[in-house]
């Protein structure tokens, strides 16, 4: 742009004379309005006459922030907050400032494409919209006629997860998966934390609101980098550790940013959080400190276990029917069928658990000649394996750490707070059942001041939207499709997967161990890719489909980190041939012969997901208040499993699973006895003392890129002026003895792949450890990628990518700057 | 309003170095490509990002640094055409952009080095067009630029952008010469910390510690 243009038909000397400090004189000079100060300034300023302002929100999973969008001659010139604040209570971050980079951005995908070439060559041929939608059905056509429905296969991820977005298995496209009755490939990605914790609470487990966290006497962050990853809720706790009412505790191998601010740091072993989490437990219970009102109130801790089956004594192992079978004179019995069993100190003897007076938290007993403990004593057993020193050797923090955690673990209110590094390893599950245990035994949960979990929010909306036939997708693992693409089988079935279609996802980039994702990729015969750039997905399509931007859609946020529902009104027009997820999956379905399905508006279909989801007949939350109010609360108390109530069968927590089951079933083989009390298995291969550490000695984990979210809109030229390329963190010590010198280019490897990236020296980083920042697309490197070198090993119950279970080596990269 | 003596207060506690503010001064200002007026410092190691220390004893600490609108400026004494101003109403130190001639003594004198940016080419904007504010003002080939305190949204009664999109809530702005101004009573009740206060220039940017 060149200096002598006008912006506001201002010229050089008017400005100098608006310029010139006169107080009190307006000056008003062609279409802009520019004043001096004035002794009566205080109005805020409208929008200039050629300019036009509208609501508009972030569709990452980060944390949705609203903002405005500011548009003149049609294009986005701004994203600022709201005047006055965002009821959320958060402030979009540099990437939602510069979000409109993706919509500009000169490299964007305008067209319909089609390979010209070799997969992965990057020759592409423009084509029409027609015939891109014709090749596609007919392809998939003749692939469910000879091959099912099932042939066809969707990946879906995070890029754009408002109500009509294709995130999170959402929108338009995904109700055409599941209308076609298609493969969903599940991404496998920070799954382990939920699918843990559902052990315990029965559902996956959050936090209470970012403007509660005042309440807590101390927040504890496991492997959560909490002030980069999710920054937008940092001021509230800063606020609160300014008034000293709380203090912030971190548990990280590495000196993040966090805990940089924290009262007390712990690092620990990468992938050691179970075994940790296990210790502090065993010193809370020896040292009779654990809640035992909780426990025998909130819990299945005095349930009786049967030694035999390992499975919970209840009414029918006595001889004792429910009231719901009828059976009127027995006392005592609850009203949920086949009740658990618990003893009762008061009558001595066993009861129902709900009638008990005083039930005994332990105790080994014969019942009826069976021989049972409970479920307190279960853990207990598992628990006292971990003495402090053995935890010493298994974590690497001192005795004197873990005792100090532990004793503040067992006081006060506390938030435990986990991020998605510490599930990101084999044990991920173990972290997660662990940590939600934790919070059962020093009951620290539903409360203002205390809670335990990780962060979302979902408005759920009308699931009816999402099968209006209804059939529905089949799910397979990501993890499992190299198996499947070379067996031709899943689950003991002929499974053939002849095309794939991706929406607002990056599996090459995101997924684990990017080479295996290329082989199983280059066996499926048809692969579509919908983007707004050229990822390194879109990089191996057969066919590519120019999206819209979220800025460019009017649509709804559902999910989030605040529990609120707003609108994203639409800022701009699409350009070129761009077409929303929703329009897509319009075309797509009339030549597949189920048009019917998708006949409506886009309007109509937000009034479907919102005014009739349960929460919007509930509280009369509706797409017209929507486009009003712009954002509505819709869970004003914001405290998670309030009052100690949980989603299980008896509403009380389980410190003792009796059914554990994958999180994906295919039939795999399974240990019948593990999972049902927390358990530390060792890293898959980011362990020093394992085989693999034998050959690549590092922990190759990752952090957040400020940058980016995710791969999205890594185009962005403003964010490549702060982060230039990727680097790699290393411990000087690492560095010097193996000869790396600072800011030089090195070569990460493993058996896997390997990446050229610059060497950075940070002493915050843990010995022994290496932090990359994801979301580098291999065309930013000089050589592989960071993806190449992660894993797709899948442990057969969590069925979840290990991202931070990586072992590899570094050594310096010969050819100089 | 008249005669303020406005600066600004930087609670190095709470920034976390997340680099809104810089974007946020860039986009508001349409800041040339390669041109950032606003840099997040990282006080710890030598590189962005790293702390200082060893592994485990370490600390880390961001500092941003803009122009610090100096109350006793050298640039405004060297500058030899008087393109470089204090602003007797904010207190700001402005740029007139049609004066200067682009000799760069001010960034010599100047002790905050990388505080102000020359634009030795025609300036250019990668997005294509202009984005910010329509009264943020233009950018000149050959000529000096820094922070401006966003005068032009102080002249409509808002406060500087770096202040309001700060996610920490971590950056103050106020009146110094009005003692019951948010800023005046966090300078008084908190302990802080100037930039290179031996230089003498009297910076009007205070970093709580």
């Amino acid at each position: 742009m060149s200096g002598s243009e006008k912006r506001s038909n201002l010229t050089r000397r008017g400005l100098l004379k608006a310029t010139g400090a006169t107080v009190g004189a307006a000056a008003l000079i062609g279409g802009g309005v520019l004043r001096a100060l004035g002794p009566d300034e205080g109005a805020f300023a409208e929008e200039p006459e050629d300019q036009t302002k509208c609501r508009v929100g972030c569709c990452w999973t980060c944390v949705y922030c609203q903002y405005e969008a500011h548009v003149r001659d049609g294009k986005i010139v701004k994203l600022s907050p709201i005047e006055g604040g965002s009821p959320r209570g958060s402030r979009m971050c540099l990437r939602g400032r510069s979000r409109m980079r993706a919509v500009y951005n000169p490299n964007r995908i305008l067209y319909p494409m089609k390979r010209a070439g070799e997969r992965g060559e990057g020759n592409w041929e423009r084509i029409s919209w027609d015939e891109a939608i014709s090749t596609i059905a007919s392809k998939w056509k003749s692939y469910r006629e000879e091959f099912g429905p099932r042939s066809i296969a969707y990946y879906w991820g995070s890029g754009n997860c408002a109500a009509l977005g294709s995130g999170n298995f959402g929108g338009l496209l995904g109700r055409l998966a599941n209308v076609l009755e298609m493969t969903m490939v599940d991404y496998c990605t920070d799954m382990a934390l939920g699918y843990g914790m559902a052990r315990v609470a029965g559902d996956g487990m959050f936090r209470n609101g970012a403007s509660l966290i005042g309440n807590a006497d101390k927040v504890v962050m496991w492997g959560c980098n909490f002030v980069d990853a999710w920054w937008q809720h940092w001021w509230p706790l800063a606020d609160a550790m300014e008034k000293g009412s709380t203090r912030l505790i971190v548990v990280d191998p590495n000196y993040s940013t966090t805990a940089s601010k924290a009262n007390m740091w712990v690092s620990n072993r990468p992938g050691s959080d179970p075994a940790l989490l296990l210790g502090i437990m065993n010193y809370i219970v020896e040292n009779d400190l654990h809640n035992k009102e909780f426990l025998l109130n909130h819990s299945n801790a005095s349930f009786l276990i049967r030694q035999d089956t390992k499975k919970i004594l209840r009414a029918s192992d006595l001889g004792i029917l429910s009231k719901e079978k009828g059976d009127s004179s027995v006392e005592n019995v609850s009203e949920i069928l086949d009740s658990p069993i618990v003893w009762d100190e008061q009558s001595q003897t066993t009861v129902a658990y709900d009638a008990a007076v005083s039930p005994a938290l332990s105790g080994e007993r014969l019942v009826h000649g069976i021989p049972v403990k409970t479920a307190f004593d279960m853990l207990c057993d598992e628990l006292g394996k971990y003495s402090l020193e053995r935890t010493s050797e298994l974590t690497e923090v001192s005795v004197d750490d873990i005792r100090k955690l532990a004793i503040e673990e067992s006081e006060g209110e506390i938030w435990n707070i986990a991020g998605y590094a510490s599930q990101a390893y084999d044990n991920g599950a173990e972290f997660g059942q662990a940590l939600a245990t934790l919070a059962i035994l020093t009951g620290t949960v539903g409360r203002a001041g205390s809670c335990v979990g990780g962060s979302w929010y979902s408005f759920n909306t009308n699931p009816a939207f999402m099968a209006p036939t209804g059939t529905f997708v089949n799910t397979v693992p990501v993890l499992s499709m190299t198996d499947i693409m070379d067996s031709g089988q899943y689950a003991g079935e002929d499974y053939p997967i002849k095309s794939l279609f991706v929406a607002a996802a990056n599996p090459m980039s995101s997924g684990g161990s990017s080479n295996e994702i290329l082989e199983w990729w280059n066996k499926i015969d048809f692969i579509v890719v919908s983007d707004l750039q050229y990822s390194d997905s879109v990089k191996y399509a057969d066919i590519v489909l120019p999206c819209a931007h979220a800025l460019e859609v009017e649509d709804v946020l559902k999910g989030s980190y605040y529990p609120y529902v707003g609108i994203t009104e639409k800022a701009v027009e699409s350009p070129a041939e761009a077409k929303s997820d929703s329009d897509i999956a319009r075309l797509i379905s009339v030549e597949m012969g189920v048009g019917e399905y998708f006949e409506k508006t886009d309007e109509e279909y937000l009034r479907e997901l919102v005014d009739e989801s349960e929460l919007g007949l509930e509280r009369g939350i509706t797409l017209d208040r929507l486009r009003v109010e712009k954002d509505i609360c819709y869970d004003e108390t914001d405290i998670k499993f309030y009052g100690g109530v949980f989603p299980t069968e008896t509403g009380r927590a389980n410190i003792y699973c009796e059914t554990v089951v994958p999180r994906i079933d295919w039939g795999q083989e399974l240990d019948p006895d593990f999972g049902h009390v927390p358990t530390f298995s060792l890293p898959n291969e980011a362990w020093p003392r394992g085989e693999v550490a034998k050959k690549y000695p590092f922990t190759l984990m990752s952090h957040r890129l400020r940058t980016r979210w995710h791969t999205g809109e890594f185009e962005n030229e403003w964010m490549r002026e702060i982060a230039p390329e990727p680097i790699v963190k290393i411990n000087p010590s690492d560095a010097i003895a193996r000869s790396i010198e600072d800011n030089s280019y090195v070569e990460l490897f493993n058996e896997r792949g390997h990446a050229v990236v610059r060497a950075i020296y940070a002493d915050d980083i843990r010995p022994g450890v290496l932090i990359y920042p994801k979301g580098w697309q291999q065309c930013e490197f000089k050589e592989g990628g960071f993806s190449e070198m992660t894993s797709a090993h899948c442990n057969p119950f969590t069925v979840n990518t290990s991202f931070m279970d990586v072992a590899a080596d570094i050594r310096p990269w010969g050819q100089g700057e | 309003m008249s005669g303020s003596r406005y600066g600004f207060a930087i609670d190095t506690i709470r920034c976390v170095g997340c680099h809104t503010c810089s974007i946020a001064c860039k986009i508001e200002n349409n800041l040339p490509d390669d041109v950032i007026w606003n840099r997040v410092l990282t006080n710890g190691g030598a590189s962005m990002d790293t702390a200082s220390g060893t592994f485990p004893n370490l600390s880390k600490e961001y500092v941003t640094v803009a122009c610090q609108h100096c109350e006793n400026p050298a640039c405004v004494k060297v500058c030899p055409v008087g393109a470089t101003f204090k602003d007797p109403d904010t207190g700001a130190v402005r740029q007139d952009y049609d004066k200067c001639i682009g000799c760069r003594m001010c960034i010599a004198a100047c002790p905050y080095t990388g505080v102000r940016s020359f634009n030795w080419d025609e300036p250019t904007h990668s997005i294509g067009f202009a984005v910010g504010d329509t009264d943020a003002p233009e950018h000149q080939k050959h000529t000096v630029e820094k922070c401006t305190m966003c005068w032009h949204r102080l002249a409509r009664g808002e406060e500087p952008t770096c202040v309001e999109a700060c996610l920490a809530k971590a950056r103050h702005w106020g009146d110094l010469d009005d003692p019951n101004s948010e800023i005046s009573k966090l300078i008084a009740s908190r302990e802080y910390k100037q930039l290179l206060p031996e230089e003498g220039t009297k910076p009007s940017v205070y970093y709580l510690v």
